[in-house]
């Protein structure tokens, strides 16, 4: 009932006052335990730092970069190599054909003699 | 603008300076455990948080882009995520315990005064833990950190006229909360025989 009859209630400035005072006398610096405090500083620091991490990180991703790209210019290089050489043959057969000695007819006077 | 001790810590730090991270710890290790603290009301899941903060920002530190706010509001960005990750897995709101907290460092001349003080203040620190995590952020900040408008809202990211609406919003809720809770002490309901 205090609620329904307070709801559209303003805060007065005495009320606000009142309860900034509570506040203040209950919410109040706490101080943490010194052992946690160092405990915890050497712990974080002792951790390897993450830029040295991502460097190493970064160098591992770029050595693997490096040996797929050096895989994928190989096995290119190698079709195409096969291409050429296959190109080749087919140009070589092609000329060979064409290049082919007719048969000799033989003459009708060497025949009859 | 120019670079504060915390920005050229924070650049040193970004490159690989473990004695400037060192020196971005020191500085914020405490104000980070308070809003853990606060938020959560144990030490030792504060201090397990706290650790999970540090840990966090030193993985995350060499992809920090700067966007001109201050280091601070990455550190509670982060703690304020863990905090709901830690309410979000447990699916409860601890109570803090009398043995466990701000009672503790205070030492009573007159114990019974001093209980009373205590349940009340517990009492408080309940409602003020049910309050949704971006008032109870903005709460700490002011009564622990007595941050003003204008940092609390570099560290939410709103404007001081919205920190200094949302301000007077909580308090008008806690009031009324409050209301409530004293409405109930006074008046306890009835069993129906």
């Amino acid at each position: 009932m205090n609620r329904i009859l307070n709801f559209r209630r303003k805060l007065s400035g005495e009320e606000m006052m009142s309860i900034e005072s509570v506040l203040g006398a209950v919410m109040h610096p706490v101080t943490p335990r010194p052992e946690f405090i160092h405990s915890l500083q050497e712990r974080v620091l002792a951790t390897s730092f993450p830029e040295a991490e991502k460097i190493e990180k970064q160098a591992k991703q770029n050595i693997v970069m490096l040996i797929l790209s050096l895989m994928g210019v190989t096995i290119i290089l190698g079709v195409w190599i096969r291409v050429i050489v296959s190109l080749l043959k087919m140009i070589g057969l092609n000329h060979n054909s064409n290049r082919r000695p007719k048969r000799r007819r033989i003459a009708p006077a060497q025949s009859a003699a | 603008m120019p670079e504060t001790h915390d920005d050229l810590a924070l650049n040193r730090a970004i490159k690989g300076d473990r004695e400037a991270f060192g020196l971005l710890y020191e500085q914020y290790v405490s104000r980070i455990y308070n809003y853990i603290y606060y938020r959560i009301g144990n030490i030792h899941e504060a201090e397990d948080l706290t650790a999970r903060v540090f840990f966090r920002a030193m993985r995350r530190i060499a992809d920090y882009q700067n966007r001109g706010l201050p280091v601070s509001a990455w550190l509670y960005r982060i703690a304020h995520n863990l905090v709901a990750n830690w309410h979000r897995d447990r699916g409860r709101r601890p109570e803090i315990s009398l043995d466990d907290g701000i009672s503790s460092t205070t030492r009573p001349e007159y114990p019974e005064t001093s209980m009373l003080q205590n349940e009340e203040q517990e009492a408080l620190l309940k409602i003020i833990r049910k309050l949704p995590a971006e008032r109870q952020q903005l709460l700490i900040l002011k009564f622990v950190e007595h941050l003003s408008n204008v940092e609390i809202g570099q560290i939410m990211g709103r404007t001081e006229g919205a920190v200094k609406s949302l301000y007077h919003r909580t308090l008008l809720s806690l009031r009324n909360d409050m209301q409530d809770r004293l409405v109930e002490e006074f008046n306890p309901p009835v069993e129906l025989t």
